[in-house]
């Protein structure tokens, strides 16, 4: 069998995977006392922890320098959150650091995860006792420095949303010598007062900074008060006992804010959107009655009486207009007929034999006379001829024999 | 914990309120007298939250030891 031979390189990335794949290794506290503590001027600390026992190689890059905040000195007692690696050009492995506390905030460290195992035990993180936080409130209180990146986020946050939340302010001390006890004073201010709902925090800082926000009474407070709280203690990273007793936890406060106030604007497009949706359906509701009635119009048009009236009506002057047709037909044949008659008429009348040479005689009273023996000499005579007429007297009657008119 | 019952109804409830009559405006079965009964309820329901934004302008109030409001400027 042949053995397997590995380069330094081979070996030190081999190793050095192992630390990164290692969650533990990528974020840990270790705690111990410095030496060899050395300031590069390119703005990176060297330095080494040790106790007791041993050594650890650390370092904290410039660009990491916001993790330290105070002057670290060599015998320091700090505690150093970072991760561990290989610095494969040495071959060694090191404490990268991101965050350096004196040891005495490794006790609050200590504390902390003290109390909150304490409290968690006695159920006060449980979310059976979590309040829901209203949707739509009119008051906020706020429990917080009055001045200040949080109180200007809440104002601004809220100012944007809904102009018409009431903001009530509680300045309290959030950090050093009796900020609990301001914190505490705060909440119950604001209970007793009757807000709707309460944002207690404040912005970031180190461990001690937000230390109020650890201690057990602002914690009880927070518990018992019957306003719902939002927690909204430091930046996204930091978690405080009062986070977890909140009834609400926002990472910052403008999130808090936002949690808090609801959005005016989208509830008045919600309420007219609600509007319109009742006149929708009332405008429905009356559209279909409106066609139920004019169908029962109908119907009872329909049958109505006055429909069957109607119906004789119309039966009636279509009659007159047949009888009307009928007796102007009628009318035109009499006429017809008597044009016929009148034209037979003319050919009789007594005026056509005037214009042939024939002349009418009749007496005074105008009778026709036909017969000589009814004429007395002298008696008066008319002679009607075709354009006029003759007064005349008898002067001789000489009476003709018509034999065969006497047969 | 818990706070005291509210005397009126919150915004909420008056939402699911008129949320159940626009729902109850849909159906068939109820009467055209119903409906505008219905209406006027939904529109009264409205009016209630559009009250209860209270369009006025807020300034936030800093409450001091003596546990008075005063006005807050920066």
């Amino acid at each position: 069998m042949t053995k397997n031979v590995y380069t330094v390189g081979q070996v030190n990335t081999y190793i050095k995977n192992m630390f990164t794949q290692d969650f533990m290794m990528n974020r840990i506290y270790v705690k111990g006392e410095v030496s060899n503590c050395k300031y590069h001027t390119s703005g990176h600390i060297y330095f080494t922890l040790k106790d007791e026992t041993g050594a650890l190689h650390a370092v904290l890059f410039a660009g990491n320098r916001k993790g330290l905040a105070f002057d670290m000195r060599n015998g320091d007692n700090v505690i150093v959150l970072g991760s561990i690696s290989v610095y494969e050009r040495d071959g060694k492995y090191q404490l990268y650091a991101r965050e350096i506390l004196l040891d005495g905030a490794g006790l609050l460290y200590q504390r902390f995860e003290a109390l909150k195992r304490e409290l968690e035990e006695m159920g006060m993180f449980a979310p059976v006792y979590k309040q829901p936080i209203p949707q739509y409130i009119k008051t906020l209180g706020i429990v917080t420095a009055p001045t200040g990146a949080a109180i200007r986020d809440i104002q601004n946050i809220t100012g944007r949303r809904n102009p018409y939340v009431q903001m009530i302010l509680y300045p309290a001390l959030v950090q050093g010598d009796g900020a609990a006890a301001s914190i505490v004073n705060g909440i119950h201010a604001l209970e007793r007062l009757g807000v709707d709902v309460m944002i207690v925090g404040r912005g970031g800082g180190s461990m001690e900074d937000l230390w109020a926000f650890n201690e057990e009474i602002v914690a009880r407070a927070i518990f018992e008060c019957s306003v719902p709280i939002i927690s909204a203690v430091g930046h996204e990273t930091d978690t405080t006992i009062a986070d977890y007793v909140a009834d609400l936890r926002a990472p910052t406060p403008s999130a808090a804010a936002e949690l808090a106030v609801y959005d005016v604007r989208q509830l008045q497009g919600q309420l007219l959107t609600m509007q319109m949706e009742l006149n929708r359906r009332l405008g429905e509701k009356l559209q279909y009655c409106r066609e139920k009635l004019k169908q029962f119009e109908r119907n009872v048009k329909l049958f109505s009486p006055e429909n069957r009236l109607n119906d004789r009506r119309q039966m009636a002057a279509d009659l007159a207009e047949k009888l009307e047709f009928i007796m102007q037909q009628r009318l035109a044949v009499s006429r017809h007929e008597l044009e016929l008659y009148a034209g037979k008429l003319e050919a009789m009348s007594p005026a056509r034999k005037l214009s042939q040479g024939y002349a009418f005689v009749s007496d005074k009273a105008g009778r026709g006379i036909q017969d000589v023996d009814n004429l007395q000499q002298g008696d008066m005579l008319n002679i009607h001829m075709m354009n006029g007429r003759v007064k005349a007297q008898v002067y001789e009657i000489s009476k003709t024999t018509v034999v065969n008119e006497k047969r | 914990m818990g706070k005291g019952e509210q005397q009126e109804a919150s915004l909420e409830e008056t939402f699911q309120e008129i949320s159940s009559i626009i729902e109850k405006m849909q159906e068939r079965e109820v009467t055209l007298e119903e409906s505008f009964s219905l209406y006027e309820q939904g529109i009264r329901k409205l009016k209630l939250c559009n009250d209860k934004i209270d369009n006025v302008e807020k300034k936030m109030l800093l409450l001091n030891q003596q546990g008075e409001l005063e006005a807050f400027d920066e």
